[in-house]
C-alpha cells in the first residue's frame, strides 16, 4: 500500500474540481503544491498556522514601540536638554520615531514570521510533490492510508483530470 | 518526479521572463556604460569634495543647502511612488499590478539607497555620519530626538527595509520557480534567495495573509516617510516653508515624481526586452491618467501655496512668492509650471496616453520639472528670506552637478543590474491573474489572451 499519491494537474480549475470531489468523498487531508496562488490552496482545509500572523505583526509593531518609547525617553533622561521649548520628554515629536519603530517591528515580524512558519509547515508535503511544481503544473498530494479499496477507487476518480498520478515515496 | 523537467515546454510567461535574463544586447550595455560614466563623474567630484572641502560647492551663506539636498529630497519623491502605487493596486486588484509592480517596487527601493547618499555627501564630514544613529559613545550625547533630521534617519531607514522585504517577498515564488529553469550563477542565488519556498499551500496561505498585512504598513509608512521629509522645511519658520500644507504638498509631488520615473522605466523595459504582452499600453493609458490626475493636484497645491502666501498677512511669504515668479530665479519657477502643470495635460488626449514616445517625453518633463520645483522652493527661501542683507544668489557647480548626475547614474546603473539578474515581472502574479495560452495580434507582438 502507498503512503498516498502524487497527482500533478496541469490546469489549476481541474486541480480545484479534483479537491472538491475528494472533500465530498471525506477526504480533507489532501496537500497542494503549486506555482501560483490558485484557488486549489485554498481547498485543502488544513489548519494552518497563518491565523497566527495578524497577532504576531502586532507583537513586532509593539516591540517595535516599545523600542522608541525606551530609546527616546532613555536617552533624554540620559541628557537632559530642553529644544524648542519643548519639555525632556516631549511626546509630539517623539511620535514620530514611535510610528517609524513600530511599522519598522511590524513588517520586521510579518517577514520572518512567514519565513518560519513556512519552513515548519512545507515539511507537511513530500519533497516530490513540492518538486513537480512548475508554472504550468501543480501537485496534489493524497494520502491513502486507511481507505478501503472502494474508497480509493472513489478517490482515484476524483482525480481523473491529473496528467500523471504517482506514488509518494 | 524529478526537479527539472526539460521535455517540458516552457510556457509564454517563463519564457519570456527567461529571456530578460539572458545575455544583453548592445543597446543594454550603452545604457550601462552611460550609466557607469556618470556614477564616476558622481564620485570623483564627491572625492574632491572631500580632498578640499566643501568649498567646491556653491553653497554659501545665506544658501546653505541646495542641490544636493534637492536631489534628496527628489529621490525620496521618486521611491515614493513605488511601493505604495504596488500596494495600492494590491488592495484594488489592478490588473495593472502584475505588470508593473516589481518594477515599481525595485524602483523605490533603488531610488531611496541612491537618496539615502545625499544627506551623506552633503554634511561635509561625511566619514562622521554615523553620529546621526543613536548608540552609547565617548561623547556621552545622543541625537536630538525633537530634530526632524533625526527623524529623517528613522523613516529612511524603516521604509527602505519595509519596501526591500516587500520586494523580496513578492519574488519568493518566482525564485523557486525560475531556479528550476535556470542554469549559471542564478540557479544556485535563487535557490538561495528563495528561502526554501516551495508553493506548499501552507505557504501560499501564509503568503497571502502576509502580503496584505506588509501593504497595509507599506502604505502609512510611504505617506509619513514624504511627510517627515517636508517637516525637515516646514518645522523651520522660514517663509515659503513654514507651512501646514508641506506634508500632503510633498506626498502628491512624490506621487507624482514617482509615476513619471515609473513610465518613463516601464517604456524602456517594455522596448528593451519585448514585454508588450505584459507591459501593455492599457496600462500606459492607466498610468498617463493617474499621472494627468496627480499634475492637476499638483497645480491646485501651487495655486493654494500662491494664494495663501498673498493672503496670509506675512510680507516676507508674500514677496518671497513674488520673486520666485518675477526674480531671479523666475525661469525655474516658470519651468517648473510648464513641465508640471502644462505639459501633463497633453494626457487629456487618449491617442496621447496611448503613444509611448509622448508618454515618455510628457514623463521625462515631469521628472525634470519636479527636479526643479525642489530646487525652486528651496534656494529661493534660502535666498530670499526674512532679512534683506542676507539675500544672496546660489548657483550650483560642476562639481555639485556631477554629484546630481552621478546620483542619477547610480540609480540607472542598480536598476539596470536589477532586471538584469532578477525576474522583472511577475511570473506568480501574471500566473494568477492571467492564465492564457499565446496567440500573436496582427502586429506581431504576441499578446496573452485572457482565459
Amino acid at each position: 500500500m502507498p503512503k498516498g499519491w502524487i497527482a500533478v494537474f496541469d490546469d489549476p480549475d481541474r486541480a480545484a474540481q479534483s479537491l472538491r470531489d475528494l472533500r465530498k468523498l471525506g477526504v480533507t487531508n489532501a496537500r497542494v503544491a503549486s506555482p501560483a496562488a490558485y484557488p486549489a490552496v485554498h481547498l485543502t482545509g488544513q489548519p494552518g498556522p497563518w491565523r497566527a500572523m495578524g497577532w504576531l505583526v502586532l507583537g513586532g509593531g509593539l516591540v517595535g514601540l516599545a523600542t522608541a518609547i525606551s530609546l527616546e525617553v532613555g536617552t533624554s533622561i540620559l541628557h537632559p536638554m530642553h529644544v524648542g521649548g519643548q519639555p525632556v520628554i516631549a511626546w509630539v515629536p517623539f511620535g514620530v520615531i514611535m510610528f517609524e519603530l513600530t511599522m519598522l517591528g511590524a513588517g520586521l515580524t510579518n517577514f520572518v514570521s512567514m519565513v518560519v512558519l513556512g519552513a515548519i509547515s512545507r515539511r507537511k508535503v513530500s519533497r516530490a510533490a513540492r518538486d513537480a511544481v512548475l508554472s504550468d503544473r501543480l501537485a496534489v498530494e493524497v494520502p491513502t492510508s486507511g481507505h478501503s479499496p472502494e474508497q480509493l477507487a472513489a478517490m482515484r476518480n476524483a482525480l481523473a483530470g491529473a496528467l500523471a498520478i504517482s506514488e509518494s515515496p | 518526479m524529478s526537479a527539472s523537467q526539460p521535455q517540458l515546454p516552457v510556457p509564454p510567461i517563463e519564457k519570456d521572463i527567461l529571456a530578460t535574463l539572458g545575455a544583453p544586447g548592445w543597446r543594454y550595455w550603452l545604457m550601462l556604460a552611460a550609466s557607469v560614466s556618470l556614477v564616476v563623474w558622481g564620485g570623483w567630484s564627491f572625492a574632491h569634495m572631500m580632498q578640499v572641502g566643501m568649498g567646491t560647492t556653491g553653497l554659501n551663506s545665506p544658501v546653505m543647502w541646495g542641490s544636493l539636498i534637492t536631489t534628496f529630497v527628489f529621490f525620496i519623491g521618486i521611491s515614493h511612488s513605488g511601493t505604495l502605487v504596488s500596494a495600492i493596486l494590491f488592495f484594488t486588484r489592478s490588473p495593472l499590478r502584475a505588470s508593473i509592480g516589481r518594477s515599481a517596487e525595485a524602483m523605490t527601493v533603488i531610488a531611496i539607497m541612491t537618496a539615502g547618499l545625499y544627506p551623506i555627501i552633503h554634511l561635509g564630514r561625511n566619514w562622521l555620519f554615523f553620529w546621526l544613529l543613536p548608540y552609547p559613545n565617548q561623547r556621552m550625547l545622543w541625537p536630538n530626538f525633537h530634530s526632524p533630521l533625526v527623524w529623517d534617519v528613522f523613516a529612511i531607514t524603516s521604509y527602505v527595509t519595509t519596501s526591500a522585504l516587500f520586494l523580496y517577498m513578492g519574488m519568493l515564488p518566482d525564485f523557486t520557480l525560475l531556479a528550476r529553469r535556470l542554469s549559471g550563477f542564478r540557479r544556485p542565488l535563487y535557490k538561495i534567495l528563495s528561502l526554501g519556498f516551495s508553493g506548499t499551500d501552507s505557504e501560499w496561505n501564509l503568503f497571502e495573509r502576509a502580503y496584505p498585512l506588509f501593504a497595509g504598513i507599506a502604505i502609512p509608512l510611504a505617506v509619513s516617510v514624504h511627510s517627515v521629509v517636508s517637516w525637515d522645511f516646514a518645522m523651520t519658520i522660514m517663509p515659503g516653508w513654514h507651512s501646514t500644507i508641506f506634508a500632503p504638498y510633498f506626498v502628491a509631488g512624490a506621487i507624482f515624481s514617482g509615476l513619471a520615473m515609473a513610465i518613463i522605466l516601464l517604456a524602456f523595459m517594455r522596448r528593451g526586452y519585448k514585454l508588450e504582452a505584459y507591459i501593455r499600453l492599457e496600462h500606459f493609458d492607466m498610468l498617463a491618467k493617474l499621472l494627468l490626475a496627480m499634475s492637476l493636484v499638483m497645480s491646485v497645491v501651487y495655486l493654494t501655496e500662491f494664494f495663501l502666501a498673498i493672503f496670509r498677512g506675512s510680507s516676507a511669504e508674500r514677496d518671497l512668492f513674488i520673486w520666485r515668479a518675477t526674480g531671479r530665479y523666475a525661469l525655474v519657477y516658470w519651468a517648473v509650471i510648464l513641465c508640471n502643470c502644462i505639459i501633463p495635460l497633453l494626457a487629456f488626449s487618449q491617442k496621447a496616453r496611448r503613444s509611448v514616445p509622448l508618454l515618455i517625453f510628457i514623463a521625462i518633463a515631469v521628472t525634470a520639472g519636479m527636479w526643479l520645483e525642489r530646487f525652486m522652493f528651496i534656494i529661493t527661501t534660502l535666498a530670499h528670506n526674512y532679512a534683506p542683507f542676507s539675500w544672496g544668489f546660489y548657483r550650483p557647480t560642476m562639481a555639485e552637478a556631477g554629484m546630481c548626475l552621478g546620483g542619477l547614474g547610480w540609480f540607472f546603473m542598480l536598476f539596470l543590474l536589477f532586471i538584469k539578474i532578477f525576474p522583472c515581472v511577475s511570473v506568480a502574479e501574471t500566473l494568477q491573474g492571467e492564465p492564457a495560452t499565446e496567440g500573436h495580434d496582427a502586429d506581431g507582438a504576441h499578446e496573452v489572451q485572457h482565459a
